[in-house]
């Protein structure tokens, strides 16, 4: 392909671009501090919830039990207190997350073969931090039910077990969950929002005027304006995926060659949906609004922090138009799973065929004159 | 909306610039209506009126920047409105509001548009230097173009629109909010240009750099209403002993 004026648009796009050093700093600066934001702030698996305990009955077989919640590692005791009314002001003012209740006739109903009953009471307002000890204390009840009854059955061993295996995060981490869907979304977030503006702040600083009246053609400048930042995409995504590896300790499994191969059809079709953007607005300012329209689903439906399963089938046919959904998939298939080409060429095609498409939807779009 | 003529034969050039019936309008504004003119090689022509009088949307139309809603018009030989990026080639423009990049420098303007015009070694060079050498730019090469002054914008821009010398060149407004000297410097390179046979197409509020024309054209409500040397358009619209700016002025009351 002939494009004799492809490498001055290019040059000059690069040069711009070194030059504003206030964005040069933003798009290195950005991958860095949300990973650091996302990786320490953001944990899902909530651990050491505040608790306050009313031991009603105050015997050695209730501290056994309150030691058995504090062990599975999701209450923390805070207090222990006298009565209903104390426990209750500590939830409700945000004291305690959980209360713990031994009612007095608990040791003497486990003596008699009886059901002995013990209160869990849980915030449950924010459901995400509650779910984890609600989880738990059902949990310690079955533990001590099974090691009861089997005792009372002479049985030494149970008669189920399901052993679950959760393979490729075997820790259920969530850095190795966010971290390579970050590396989508900081991607999105920046290529769009750069080339949303790419066309728009030349027509609105009057440069775009004196471009068009020249023969360069409409595929020479918008390749031109988006290329160097290729290199933009490619070196965030290896901030990320540094920082991920050496500081949050998130696996590089698969082929890391292959990312990036793919990591470049995402980047392109990511700068495709930019310059279309670019082409429907007439200033900067409605550029950034709708760039950060389009952006808000990527975080939301694309799989990136909540599961597209649990999402109602309209919303996730929105997410099949976004090459984020696709990407993600991707990265966590290379990075955690370690798969490769075989089982994720059909994420890879429709990635190619975004690119593509939007490349030329922009191109068709734009026109050499000023209406 | 009659057709454009037939290409002449080579040894009969063209004119630089011919419209005929050249129209445009914005939705139910008429910016330009019926305009005809014939506009030979080598003319220093001045398009002169109003604010909204329809000289701007006149050269936007000539360039390719935009679609006549009737009528025709060629520039070097060349339909506007058919084969618009054959006449791109053939142009200069600078346009009203400065249209070059204020963050590189005047080096990489430079550079930038030669590029851009596809010359490229020697030719790139030779071009290069010539310009350079013409408008006085070697000691502000280096500069960002958004730290100079309004004159020296001015040169760097037309330095741009002469790299790949072009025969025609469209100036619109060329040095509105220019100091005087910087202005006379800037006509001093345009009668220049015209002697070697460029054909200049400029716009200008300024009576003195309307004088300096060959020819102009007065427009008024997007028609042509007056046209043919300074003095005798001054005499067609004022009456005897009338000076081109009375004219001017007679004109702007009128369309009030």
């Amino acid at each position: 392909m002939m494009m004799p004026h492809f490498w001055p648009m290019f040059w000059k796009e690069f040069i711009q671009m070194r030059r504003d050093r206030l964005s040069l700093a933003i798009m290195t600066a950005l991958p860095v501090a949300q990973l650091l934001l996302f990786g320490y702030a953001i944990q899902t698996d909530v651990r050491h919830l505040p608790t306050v305990v009313f031991d009603e009955s105050r015997t050695p077989e209730s501290r056994d039990l309150i030691a058995a919640f504090e062990n599975t590692g999701n209450f923390r005791i805070i207090a222990n207190v006298d009565g209903m009314p104390s426990l209750d002001r500590a939830i409700a003012r945000g004291d305690a997350q959980a209360g713990i209740v031994v009612p007095y006739d608990y040791p003497r109903r486990l003596a008699r073969g009886e059901t002995a009953t013990v209160q869990v009471i849980v915030d449950a307002a924010d459901p995400l931090s509650s779910q984890s000890a609600i989880g738990a204390a059902a949990g310690v009840a079955q533990v001590r039910n099974l090691e009861i009854l089997s005792r009372a059955a002479r049985r030494t061993a149970i008669p189920i077990e399901a052993r679950v295996r959760p393979r490729y995060n075997p820790g259920l981490r969530s850095p190795n969950y966010i971290v390579p869907g970050l590396v989508g979304v900081i991607l999105t977030l920046t290529m769009v929002l750069i080339t949303a503006m790419a066309i728009v702040r030349e027509r609105e600083r009057g440069t775009l005027e004196q471009l068009i009246v020249t023969p360069i053609t409409k595929t020479e400048l918008m390749l031109g304006k988006i290329a160097p930042y290729i290199g933009v995409g490619i070196v965030q995504m290896t901030a990320v995926l540094f920082v991920g590896r050496f500081v949050f300790d998130v696996p590089l499994t698969g082929n890391v060659l292959l990312l990036y191969m793919v990591a470049l059809l995402f980047v392109v079709a990511s700068l495709g949906y930019g310059l279309v953007i670019s082409t429907l607005v007439r200033t900067q300012q409605q550029a950034i609004q709708l760039a950060f329209m389009f952006v808000l689903p990527n975080i939301l439906l694309s799989g990136f922090m909540f599961p597209r399963q649990a999402m109602p089938t309209v919303f996730q046919w929105v997410g099949l138009a976004l090459p984020l959904t696709y990407f993600l998939k991707v990265l966590r298939g290379i990075l955690l799973k370690g798969v490769g080409l075989d089982a994720l060429w059909r994420e890879i095609a429709v990635l190619a065929g975004f690119a593509a498409l939007l490349i030329v939807v922009a191109v068709r779009r734009f026109h050499k004159t000023l209406d | 909306m009659s057709a454009a003529p037939a290409p002449l034969s080579p040894l009969l050039k063209p004119p630089a610039i011919e419209t005929h019936d050249l129209s445009r309008r914005f939705g139910s504004l008429v910016a330009v209506a019926d305009l005809t003119l014939r506009i030979e090689r080598g003319e220093v022509f001045g398009l002169l009126g109003p604010n909204g009088s329809g000289k701007t949307t006149t050269i936007r139309m000539l360039c390719g920047l935009l679609e006549p809603s009737g009528g025709w018009a060629t520039v070097d030989g060349i339909n506007v409105a058919s084969a618009p990026e054959q006449v791109k080639m053939r142009i200069g423009y600078m346009s009203q509001r400065f249209g070059l990049y204020e963050d590189l420098t005047v080096d990489e303007n430079l550079t930038f548009y030669a590029g851009i015009y596809g010359l490229s070694g020697a030719k790139r060079t030779g071009r290069l230097d010539t310009v350079v050498d013409f408008l006085g730019l070697e000691g502000r090469l280096g500069q960002l173009v958004g730290q100079l002054s309004g004159g020296w914008k001015q040169r760097v821009a037309l330095a741009c629109a002469l790299l790949h010398q072009p025969p025609v060149l469209f100036l619109d407004e060329p040095t509105a909010g220019v100091d005087p000297a910087a202005r006379r410097n800037f006509w001093g390179a345009i009668h220049e240009l015209a002697q070697r046979g460029t054909t200049v197409l400029v716009t200008t509020h300024y009576m003195d750099e309307a004088q300096r024309c060959g020819r102009i054209a007065m427009m008024s409500g997007g028609r042509l209403i007056a046209l043919g040397t300074p003095s005798e358009v001054a005499a067609q619209v004022g009456g005897g002993g009338k000076t081109l700016e009375d004219a001017f002025i007679i004109l702007q009351e009128r369309n009030e």
